[in-house]
């Protein structure tokens, strides 16, 4: 499939950037790469010219200078929540109503506790917007595998847009109309997978992985639905292809950090050992647990899941209270 | 105010009309180019069917009148499936002209200059004969007092010149429109078209006005796709004209006394599609929505609306009383009663929006969250450059704006003595029966006694967390609200209470409060369900 003559705009540095890049070419659609901004000191290999040896081709210039994305409609923002603000404050300077931003962020705003495109929605004039979720391993897309997920839009033509600058014959993009579903799935999703983690490090059998999956999607249906979405998005690719992706093979960073804590790991070092993902698992999992207590969503997992990333229960503490909840129906 | 552009409707009534008929028929033509199951034939045989068994059920209104008859319908039942496709236009083409004929207003400016005279007279006559004798001048003071009118009206004035306004109020009585009316000509604001029940126009009180000021009739009888589509196109050849507008975006007066958060977009997105298609034919207009709030100590049919949400909530044998508002004495004895207290009302204008949603500064232009000036064209193109009609989109944009436009509501909705005090004691009963939902508390708190202790420390609890409100832009409060002590606003909420509704809600007695009309004091407390403090979560 060629898309060619269109050029897809993308926000970021590091894998997540270079899978969008990856994608954009399979796609035959050129790319415009700006890094973002920086508050403070900016890290080594994030200069125009690191980034064009990781990626560099023919169909992909990159630029330290924003203004350039205003002549890419569409434009990907591939940049974690706490480098977000920033970077697309400066970015809405230089875009309009016509623009369309996607972003792939999978958790909360640590400050505000907003989604990502209320986040965008604030700091940027544009108004289509959707998120891109599932399960997405830059990892794996990098080394040329197949793989698949899902775009979130409350306008029809951003999905199909953003499907035909991305899918090829080895990534498919599913659309889907319930954006809000798309990022509570996204950002809770994480959360199971690493409750699963913690059953498999410490060796719980699959009856109780199984009742986790199935009970913990139920809690992020619940939750979609709290925030204005729809339950049904929690089975679809953000949720349960997620969290299934995640426990297969042992592949996913929140399921192993589910693994290393119940080994033992430390809480501290999850960042250093498994990158910025799990920074952002941390800071969103108390914001989801807040948000379904004080709301009162039932969401005993997430909370467990909380608890035991800030410190407030070990892990073994956290499987107790688990089991010994009242019982109840599905 | 400058010549208002609704003066000169009468002579543009009929290219109006035309116009929107046209709109019509062009629509319904595009569609069925798109799919053969939104053919002409069957946009006609829709609406004769939902004729069909709307007549055979309910039978024609002679007070309301009907466009067709049975047979008609049956008739056109019966050829519209062998029709050509010129014939079957030509009949769509009819048929629209005769409803939009039908519904289209009309306006007489002398008899506005009559109501701007008659209305605030009528009014200070009795307030008058409630404080004594005094000059012309000191009487329309005297309403002005009771009547409270807030916001920057001098930017709405401004905006009046620079495009169409919309005025979205909230939804409480049937008085809205009376009281509305005279609070824009008092602002200096420009007068507006607006769509009314046909079953008003046969209100003796209200006919003779709505007949000439610019209302256009509504029947809400009708259901079927060619009459929404015909006021829909109404409205943005209005809008598209320059026809100061208003429409109630709740749809209908609020049964619960709640403020509208679920609103009605259908009209709401008319504003939108005006705005595109000024924009398609290069004479593009600037269309402001105005959240209005209209805030009352006494709603004239709390009573028979709360019964009548309740039947529907509880489905319980609940007897609803006859409507007072068809009841001319009973309007009066309302008006006087009213007209007692402090403040009767408080009537605020909101800050504007335009139609995607963004704050609008005094010049006209529009500002993105983060404050920056924002062109609205690029929102609207189907490619660069080109502007056009989307409809998956565009209804995102006007839900967008709906959510805006709630949130404005919420912002500009202020809290009355009646309202304060109706939330702390019902709450108070909720509270007595923790295990039980709304309906089920109405039959078992009946003639409970709220201890003193409980009403002062709940109500100064509520006073706090409403100032704290306040402050941070969420509410606005009514000065006894915000200023009052304690006693002071209970004991005012209690005298309104009893002022005119006949049981009043609740009654002081030595020990505590005794409550004797759930049902009202859920009305008026349930102002402040949009705020999410339930003392009960």
């Amino acid at each position: 499939m060629s898309n060619q003559g269109a050029t897809l705009g993308v926000v970021g540095v590091g894998p997540w950037m270079e899978m969008v890049v990856t994608l954009a070419r399979a796609a035959g659609t050129s790319v415009v790469v700006w890094p973002g901004h920086w508050e403070g000191h900016r890290p080594r290999g994030t200069g125009v010219k690191s980034i064009e040896k990781a990626i560099g081709g023919p169909e992909v210039t990159v630029t330290n200078d924003p203004s350039v994305l205003a002549d890419t409609w569409l434009i990907v923002v591939a940049l974690p929540t706490w480098r977000m603000r920033s970077s697309s404050l400066i970015l809405g300077n230089h875009i309009g109503g016509y623009h369309r931003l996607v972003h792939l962020v999978r958790g909360l705003d640590s400050t505000s506790g907003l989604r990502a495109s209320e986040l965008l929605t604030e700091t940027t004039p544009v108004k289509r917007i959707a998120a891109l979720a599932g399960p997405l391993f830059p990892g794996i897309i990098l080394a040329g595998k197949l793989g698949g997920g899902v775009v979130g839009s409350k306008f029809p033509s951003v999905v199909k847009e953003v499907q035909t600058a991305l899918a090829s014959d080895r990534f498919r993009v599913y659309g889907n109309r319930d954006l809000i579903g798309v990022e509570i799935a996204a950002a809770s999703a994480p959360l199971i997978a690493l409750v699963s983690g913690l059953a498999a490090g410490l060796e719980l059998g699959p009856s109780v992985e199984g009742m986790l999956v199935a009970r913990g999607i139920a809690e992020v249906g619940r939750l979609c639905k709290h925030f204005g979405g729809q339950d049904a998005t929690a089975i679809g690719m953000a949720g349960l292809g997620y969290v299934v992706a995640q426990i297969a093979e042992g592949a996913g960073s929140d399921f192993a950090a589910g693994v290393r804590l119940a080994q033992g790991g430390k809480i501290e070092t999850l960042e250093k050992d498994l990158g910025p993902g799990a920074r952002e698992l941390i800071v969103s999992s108390q914001l989801l647990a807040d948000k379904a207590r004080s709301a009162g969503v039932q969401a005993h997992i997430i909370t467990a899941a909380a608890s035991v990333l800030h410190g407030e229960a070990s892990v073994r503490e956290a499987t107790h209270t688990l089991m010994t909840l009242t019982q109840m129906m599905e | 105010m400058a010549r208002p552009r609704l003066f000169d409707f009468n002579s543009e009534r009929a290219s109006i009309i035309d116009m929107a008929t046209d709109r019509v028929v062009a629509d319904k033509a595009t569609l069925a180019e798109t799919s053969m199951s939104h053919g002409i034939e069957y946009v006609l045989n829709e609406a004769a069917f939902h004729e069909i068994e709307r007549l055979k059920k309910y039978g024609s209104d002679p007070n309301i009148g009907e466009v067709g008859g049975l047979g008609f319908w049956q008739s056109l039942a019966h050829r519209v499936g062998s029709a050509g496709d010129v014939e079957k236009t030509q009949v769509l083409h009819r048929l629209a002209h005769t409803y939009l004929t039908d519904l289209a207003g009309n306006f007489d400016p002398r008899v506005f200059q009559v109501a701007n005279k008659v209305v605030p007279a009528a009014l200070s006559l009795l307030f008058n004969a409630q404080q004594g004798s005094g000059g012309v001048r000191r009487r329309f003071r005297r309403i002005r007092d009771r009547v409270q009118i807030e916001g920057d009206i001098e930017k709405l004035r401004r905006l009046a010149r620079i495009g169409t306004l919309i005025m979205a109020p909230t939804h409480l009585s049937n008085l809205d429109s009376i009281v509305i009316g005279w609070a824009l000509n008092e602002a200096g604001l420009p007068p507006v078209t607006y769509g009314a029940g046909k079953n008003l126009f046969t209100n003796p009180l209200l006919s003779y006005f709505m007949q000439n000021l610019g209302a256009y009739k509504v029947d809400r009888r009708i259901q079927h796709e060619v009459y929404k589509s015909c006021l829909k196109a109404y409205s943005e050849v209005l809008l598209e004209r320059g026809f100061h507008s208003l429409f109630f975006p709740g749809g209908t007066r609020s049964r619960a006394g709640t403020v509208e958060t679920d609103l009605k977009l259908g009209l709401l997105g008319t504003a939108l599609t005006a705005f595109i298609r000024s924009q398609m034919v290069d004479k593009p207009r600037k269309i402001f929505v105005v959240p209005v709030t209209l805030n009352y100590g006494l709603v004239l049919e709390a009573q028979g609306l709360i019964d009548e949400h309740f039947r529907r909530v509880g489905k319980g044998q609940y007897l609803i009383p006859d409507d007072p508002f068809d009841s001319p004495l009973e309007v009066a004895r309302f008006a006087m009663k009213v007209a007692t207290l402090n403040t009767s009302m408080v009537i605020r204008f909101g800050e504007a929006i335009d139609v995607l949603g963004h704050d609008v500064d005094a010049e006209g232009t529009s500002h993105d969250r983060s404050g920056r000036a924002v062109d609205l064209r690029p929102f609207v193109e189907v490619k660069p450059g080109e502007v056009g009609l989307d409809s998956a989109r565009d209804r995102e944009y006007t839900r967008q704006t709906g959510l805006a436009l709630a949130d404005g509501f919420v912002k500009n909705t202020v809290i009355m003595p009646t309202h304060f005090l109706g939330s702390v004691l019902f709450n108070a009963a909720r509270r007595n029966f923790p295990n039980l939902d709304e309906v089920a508390v109405l039959r078992f708190a009946h003639d409970l006694q709220i201890p003193w202790d409980t009403v002062n420390s709940e109500a100064r609890k509520l006073q706090r967390a409403l100032v704290d409100l306040q402050k941070a832009g969420g509410i606005r409060l009514h000065r006894p609200v915000a200023e009052s002590s304690v006693p002071e606003l209970i004991d005012e909420g209690l005298k309104a209470f009893a002022m005119y509704h006949s049981p009043t809600a609740a009654e002081a007695t030595g020990q505590g409060v005794r409550l004797q009309n759930l049902n009202l004091l859920s009305y008026y407390g349930n102002r402040l369900k949009c705020l999410d403090l339930d003392p009960l979560r």
